[in-house]
């Protein structure tokens, strides 16, 4: 008796996957990479494959870039309109914090074609974001701030006639850097699952969030050159095209984004069981011809120098960086000199799990799918779940035992004992809701912390079962959860995922030493995004988008290569 | 109309999930007691109204856990000790599909309890576990066949006892109902309403809404310097 789960068909029952043991630790997953399958890559090929065309219908802005830009998108399935708000930001107001007020930029995506009328409810509403009310038309709602120094820089290359200094470029690699960016239902927006049915074109996870940062993206580079341009008319010129690939759009990610990986395991067990259906099909059926041991040596070429390419304040981040830099040398030397009797890449990932560290190990995987979409792409609409936690409520207890005996060993293992085990708690603050983390035995807070303990909470149920066994025998779940009602939700959460190939996030959240920024990592890769730059570890700073093509691109022809992002050779 | 607020079905979500956890905390499901309110409003049966009037019971921590009576395998009978059925709905359903799993038929009969109209919403999750269900309210009797995601609600021949009853064969309701073609609400009329929902949002009083976020407030920690620094810089 199992409840609802992912139906695999016989060949991918078949393949041999990596075991959760494995793959579900929370310092491993803190160490993905973006791979083909990351949102904003399925994005774009959609992108370049429809050839969505994307223009102004209207360009309003003043000579410092302020004013309104609404960008009509058209795609086989409808129309959209992107909006954008730019205007003056006092600096001392500009924070990534979410409890930010204000902004350098907001913008919403919304359906259709904005008239006058429209245009004004979003004036009044989408540079407010939170404190404002927008509709069901609305699918996304964000907001940007300018990278100040670098902002500065580009436009003081561009009007005097020269392009900008890489080497400064590279330091921080974008211009606009996202705050927030908000969909599903928030502030009235249309919920997920008219996104879903309604709008097509989004009907993968984050898909309008991801197109949201690609137009921010492209704002940035178009206001950019509209500013250099007034500023010194005669001698302005625009932002290289290559340059312009190069740079991304930056993204600040907090302790926001972990609840949600703990609030949607099922959601996150799709995630990376499809990742490593894709690795275990390459793994199984891959053949290292000369080709593609041709293109391995590229790509490991490139993300060494991606690697270096790093700017990071972040002692830690930076030793990170390095060894997984010299690692990867090391496995392409190792490679080389055994590239003849390499007959399949499971000798190359056993090497380096031998080898090598579990960031180069994860490197290493990722370069493997971006060598073989052939065997990776057909599994994107995979990505997608529909999320229900239901109750089997006729399971015997005995078999709920079972099931946490199996699938929660990790969490039955856990030593909840030492004071320090449970040294932290996470709550929401009064200010605009934001999670925090806070020190248990000395700050206020802790009887209303969130639900983030899955480990604790199974164990407790666990101890509950077995006495509730011994005391009154091996009723149904229902029956002990009529006299828990404590349990019920952990019970619910543990049929469903016991019947997926993944299940939890293996870790203990409340330790003293617990670090939410793996969690973040984990969830910002599937999103696509690279050039971690972690500010403490609560919070990291990230680039999206960085190597993509241009809007201008859409119709020319495009080779899915642009992960590990370099810079490009020409320099101001 | 001024004096409401559109929102999302999740946002609507969102929030009563944050009004149940202000009022248990981690003591009950409030996932699913918030799932047990959106679906009452989505469907047309103004569930924010109902857990409005409920907060008093809500709201009192003093009031005994139910007790629950097992006259046969099949036959329960559940004494709610006043509290509503928006706290103890979802565990009927469990105990209606656990005994009708092993009897193929389960009744279980319920006493002292409020918010009765939220017994209904047993049925859809009755009908996915591939039963059939009646729920026999104080003036209405809801119907569901398996697969179906709404009730059909009849008028109630006369005031009585509530009763949840899960099948796994058909359901002859004529004991309860006077006529059967005289649907108060059909399976159409609140699909079209869920519809129109995930279209437009939902709309409620914006005093309703501002007594839920008033609850919800609850679960937040003043903000301090401490706190600050527990979010980064």
């Amino acid at each position: 008796m199992v409840s609802p789960a992912i139906h695999y068909h016989a060949k991918e029952k078949a393949l041999n996957c990596r075991p959760a043991n494995v793959v579900m630790d929370l310092a491993r997953l803190g160490t993905l990479y973006p791979y083909p399958l990351s949102f904003m890559r399925c994005l774009v090929r959609r992108i370049m494959r429809e050839k969505w065309e994307i223009k102004h219908s209207i360009f309003d802005l003043g000579a410092e870039g302020h004013g309104e830009v609404v960008y009509q998108i058209s795609t086989p399935n409808g129309t959209y309109s992107y909006v954008v708000f730019s205007k003056f930001l006092d600096p001392a107001k500009r924070s990534d914090r979410v409890i930010a007020e204000d902004w350098d930029l907001t913008v919403t995506l919304t359906e259709g074609v904005v008239d006058a009328d429209r245009l004004k409810f979003l004036r009044e509403n989408v540079p407010l974001q939170e404190m404002g009310r927008v509709d069901s038309k609305c699918i996304v709602l964000s907001r940007a701030n300018k990278s100040v120094r670098n902002y500065k820089n580009v436009i003081e290359a561009l009007s005097n006639g020269r392009q900008p200094n890489l080497d400064e470029m590279a330091k921080v690699g974008y211009l606009y850097r996202t705050t927030a960016v908000y969909g599903s239902g928030k502030f009235g927006m249309a919920d997920w699952e008219k996104v879903r049915v309604k709008y097509r074109d989004f009907a993968q996870p984050f898909a309008a969030e991801m197109f949201s940062c690609f137009l921010i993206r492209q704002f940035s580079f178009e206001k950019t050159d509209w500013v250099a341009k007034h500023k010194a008319p005669d001698t302005a010129v625009a932002l290289d095209d290559s340059i312009k690939r190069y740079i991304g759009i930056g993204n600040a990610t907090g302790l926001g984004m972990a609840p949600y990986l703990i609030n949607h395991p099922l959601l996150i067990a799709n995630w990376i069981e499809v990742r490593e259906m894709a690795l275990a099909e390459i793994l199984a059926n891959a053949v290292p011809t000369e080709e593609k041991c041709g293109h391995f040596e590229c790509y490991v070429l490139k993300a060494k120098q991606h690697l270096e390419e790093i700017s990071t304040d972040n002692a830690e981040q930076n030793i990170i960086n390095d060894r997984a830099g010299r690692e990867i040398t090391k496995c392409l030397e190792w490679f080389n000199l055994n590239r003849q009797i390499i007959t399949d890449w499971s000798q190359v990932t056993t090497h380096a799990a031998e080898n090598y560290g579990v960031e180069t190990q994860e490197l290493l995987n990722a370069i493997l799918t971006e060598l073989y979409p052939e065997h990776v792409l057909d599994l994107e609409d995979r990505l997608n779940v529909t999320e229900h936690y239901d109750m089997v409520p006729q399971m015997k207890l005995s078999e709920l035992k079972l099931q946490i005996e199996e699938h929660y060993d990790w969490a039955l293992a856990l030593d909840f004992t030492p004071q320090s085990s449970l040294g932290t708690f996470w709550y929401r603050s009064a200010e605009k809701e934001e999670p925090r983390l806070g020190q248990r035995y000395n700050e206020p807070g802790a009887e209303k912390e969130m639900m983030m303990c899955i480990a604790r909470d199974v164990q407790q149920c666990y101890e509950d079962v077995e006495k509730y066994i011994r005391d009154a025998g091996d009723k149904t779940t229902a029956f002990f959860a009529f006299n828990h009602p404590d349990h019920r939700y952990i019970i619910r959460r543990i049929q469903t995922m016991s019947a997926t190939r993944y299940g939890e996030v293996r870790a203990n959240l409340l330790d003293d030493d617990v670090l939410p920024i793996h969690l973040l990592r984990c969830k910002l890769s599937f999103f696509g995004v690279g050039k971690f730059d972690p500010r403490s570890k609560m919070w990291v700073r990230n680039t999206m988008f960085q190597g993509a093509p241009l809007i201008s691109d859409i119709g020319e022809d495009f080779g899915d290569h642009w992960c590990f992002p370099i810079r490009p050779s020409v320099d101001g | 109309m001024a004096d409401e607020i559109n929102l999302s079905r999740n946002e609507l979500w969102a929030l009563l999930v944050k009004v149940f956890e202000a009022l248990f905390g981690h003591r009950r499901d409030y996932y699913d007691m918030a799932r047990t309110v959106l679906w009452l409003e989505c469907h047309g049966h103004k569930g924010v109204k109902q857990l409005l009037e409920s907060l008093p019971v809500l709201e009192n921590g003093s009031l005994p856990e139910p007790t629950l009576a097992e006259i046969s395998d099949a036959h329960l009978v559940m004494d709610g000790s006043g509290r509503s059925l928006l706290d103890l709905g979802p565990s009927l359903s469990d105990l209606a599909i656990a005994c009708a799993s092993e009897n193929d038929i389960a009744r279980i009969d319920i006493l002292n309890v409020r918010s009765s109209a939220a017994l209904m919403v047993a049925l859809p999750f009755i009908a996915r576990q591939r039963f059939n269900g009646v729920a026999v309210g104080l003036n209405t009797v809801c119907v569901t066949a398996l697969g179906t995601n709404c009730p059909t609600i009849f008028n109630k021949l006369s005031e009585g006892q509530l009763s949840l009853i899960c099948t796994r064969d058909g359901i002859d309701v004529s004991e309860y109902v006077e006529d059967e073609r005289s649907v108060l609400k059909s399976v159409e009329m609140q699909t079209e309403f869920f519809s129109a929902s995930l279209e437009n949002g939902i709309n409620i009083l914006t005093s309703e809404f501002e007594a839920l976020k008033d609850v919800a407030a609850n679960i937040l920690v003043e903000a301090t310097e401490a706190s600050r620094r527990g979010a980064g810089e």
